[in-house]
């Protein structure tokens, strides 16, 4: 499906970035084409809200947990990175455990503008350039905060001009915008202010080089009824029968066809690739990924 | 069942609706609803958002919002304005305010993470939210403050907000720093000294002198206003406790948002403070069960496209669709069970809410009850 060996999905916040960056790296982890075998995957989020993965339903932490055949899951919480890159970077740094736990370091964490995000980003990076995971895709913050995380290596390479974070960030700044190793995946909804934040995500990318694509639309209803069929239906007046609520029901789900495909039609701006996922009316969560999955290789195989 | 939540005789009473939930639940359009609901009740109303969100000025008939309430020209007994936070100038005016000189205040402004602190210290861009709630209760022209909240990771932040920069600013780390790379080396710090000094040679090891160095002259210059902020944090946090201040919980029906409104409830009532009720936007309504008779089936038949497949099949499929969704959404709200808060369903509108008259439409929707699945 995709070359990249990072996929970051991000989109506005409540239009599916978790359900669609599952999806993705289930189907990566299952083999995305014919005769394509599944590669080692790992989702990763930086999200603290769960402790239990939505989707996959199974414990999320700093280790990656085995969540389906081929897939783990995983998530980097800013102390857990920086514990690991202290144990890597300073010699005897066991004696340093207690003061990594300490409310001074906390503070220092806190008051040292990109420093918890460029730990976290660390992590991302050796997980996709030294691990032994094939792909990594990160079910990345919502629009807003995504730019400002990617923009964290530069900020540190202007603030600190020597040293291990300068180095540190700037193979991270190199990772990411390289699009030959990573991708962005803009998630969205057919509805105006996401597409909004879809397409200034987009300009975004570009304006830094990075590769991303494609858009995806998520939760499109069918169109299934024309026009002129919605106004023959409109002139049968049967008031509370049964024809009238089924009809109420279809008259309804053509106005939100109509409105979805308003409210996406400025993607036709967008130079990405875009790519409908299909309403799926299911709160069974295996349910809802085993439709997206088959779904979504279907666009893949079908280019 | 938990009772209806009267959002009309909400916002007769309060004084200050703070809107919070996860991004994508249509908190910002619930917000400024509420506040055409308010001015449509007499009330003189603000609704404050923090999202750049150009197309809710649009719909206010504003070209932007701005930092100050603009009037919203709205047909209504009552007074409607909007404004949006914006973060830079507020800070700067708090810094304006509590820098003990210009000396100070010179330093700050020329920092490099001055410029970067309303996004990376950690609910800075909160804090001053609440900053200019308590400048606009001051000025004693409005009855009503509606507050739509950042849509924050962590949608609790806002609460903590306060406390955290000043513990912060008060904090081991900031005087730490202050000792030997600040501006000037204070005496009472002496006794840090001998700790601190491995502790320096530890963070330099992870991050750079240069940086260190900057940060302390910054939180140097900064926890010189530690006493003007940490009194206006007081003040904020008293206000978010008053019974005059209410939280309204704004959530979609899907176990995610709902499951947060859970955790935010829990939060709130922690800490003492007054929980509104749950507001339940994009529900969808339970549909009759009727199956179509053949005789239906027929007429529908008659009516659908030449070219296309049989109508009513189609509309069948959809009527079934209708159903589920609604089974779906009363399968996720039973989460809202335990927390026996009042609420309110608002139905899918089925579209982008782009004008003022779409906006009342939807105060319409918050005004009536609606049956809850």
């Amino acid at each position: 499906m995709f070359k990249e060996r990072l996929i970051v999905v991000s989109g506005k916040g409540g239009v599916g970035k978790t359900v669609i960056a599952s999806t993705i790296a289930d189907l990566l982890a299952r083999g995305a084409g014919p005769g394509q075998t599944g590669e080692k995957t790992v989702l990763v989020s930086f999200d603290a809200q769960f402790d239990r993965h939505p989707v996959f339903d199974v414990p999320l932490g700093y280790e990656p947990e085995e969540a389906a055949s081929n897939l783990w899951v995983m998530r980097v919480d800013a102390f857990a990175a920086i514990r690991e890159y202290v144990r890597r970077k300073v010699p005897f740094s066991g004696m340093y455990e207690t003061f990594l736990k300490s409310r001074m370091f906390r503070d220092f964490a806190e008051a040292a503008p990109g420093f918890e995000e460029l730990m976290c980003l660390g992590k991302l990076y050796d997980l996709a350039t030294d691990s032994a995971f094939q792909r990594v895709v990160f079910d990345a913050p919502s629009t807003g905060h995504l730019k400002t995380l990617i923009d964290v290596p530069a900020a540190t390479l202007k603030a600190v001009l020597v040293g291990p974070l300068n180095h540190n960030a700037r193979k991270i700044q190199d990772l990411l915008m390289d699009p030959e190793k990573t991708r962005v995946v803009l998630a969205t909804l057919a509805e105006e202010l996401a597409v909004q934040e879809t397409l200034e995500l987009e300009r975004f990318c570009r304006e830094r080089r990075m590769g991303v694509g494609p858009v995806i639309v998520n939760q499109r209803v069918p169109d299934r009824f024309g026009a002129e069929e919605i106004q023959a239906m409109d002139s049968v007046t049967e008031p509370d029968s049964a024809l009238a609520i089924a009809m109420e029901a279809a008259r309804r789900e053509h106005e939100l066809a109509g409105s979805q495909k308003e409210s996406a039609a400025p993607l036709s701006g967008s130079r990405c690739a875009v790519w409908n996922l299909p309403r799926v009316i299911d709160h069974e969560a295996a349910a809802l990924l085993e439709g997206l999955v088959s779904h979504l290789a279907g666009i893949v195989r079908d280019g | 069942m938990a009772e209806a939540l009267d959002l009309h005789r909400l916002v007769r009473e309060q004084n200050v609706i703070v809107c919070c939930g996860s991004g994508g639940v249509g908190k910002t359009t619930s917000a400024a609803a509420l506040g055409v609901l308010a001015a449509r009740s007499g009330r003189s109303a603000v609704v404050m958002t923090i999202d750049p969100a150009k197309r809710l000025a649009q719909a206010m008939g504003l070209d932007g919002l701005d930092n100050d309430p603009q009037a919203v020209a709205l047909d209504a007994p009552g007074r409607l304005s909007a404004m949006m936070l914006d973060t830079k100038r507020t800070f700067d005016r708090m810094v304006e305010t509590y820098a003990p000189d210009e000396k100070v205040r010179e330093t700050i402004f020329a920092n490099s993470y001055y410029q970067q602190l309303s996004t990376t210290l950690g609910g800075s861009r909160e804090l001053i939210a609440m900053e200019r709630v308590l400048e606009i209760l001051n000025t004693g022209d409005h009855d009503l403050l509606i507050v739509d909240t950042p849509p924050a990771q962590h949608a609790l932040d806002f609460l903590d907000a306060p406390r955290r920069l000043i513990d912060l600013l008060d904090g081991s780390f900031t005087q730490m720093l202050v000792a030997p790379y600040g501006l000037a080396a204070r005496a009472q710090f002496n006794f840090f000294r001998q700790s601190s000094v491995l502790t320096l040679k530890f963070l330099e090891r992870l991050t750079g002198l240069e940086m260190l160095a900057d940060l302390s002259n910054f939180l140097l210059a900064f926890s010189s206003m530690f006493e003007g902020l940490k009194e206006r944090s007081q003040r904020v946090l008293a206000l978010m406790s008053e019974p005059g201040t209410r939280f309204l919980l704004v959530c979609a029906p899907e176990p995610v948002s709902l499951n947060q409104a859970g955790t935010f409830a829990d939060r709130l009532e922690a800490d003492g403070m007054h929980i509104a009720g749950v507001l339940v936007n994009r529900a969808h309504l339970p549909v009759p069960s009727v199956t179509l008779t053949d005789a239906d089936r027929l007429r529908l038949d008659a009516l659908g496209g030449a070219d296309r497949s049989r109508l009513s099949e189609r509309v069948e499929a959809a009527l079934g669709d209708a159903a589920r969704l609604a089974a779906a959404d009363a399968r996720s709200l039973a989460v809202l069970e335990r927390l026996d808060e009042p609420r309110h369903l608002v139905p899918h509108f089925n579209r982008d809410l782009h004008s003022l008259p779409d906006l009342v439409a939807f105060s319409e929707a918050l005004r009536s009850s609606t049956q809850l699945p």
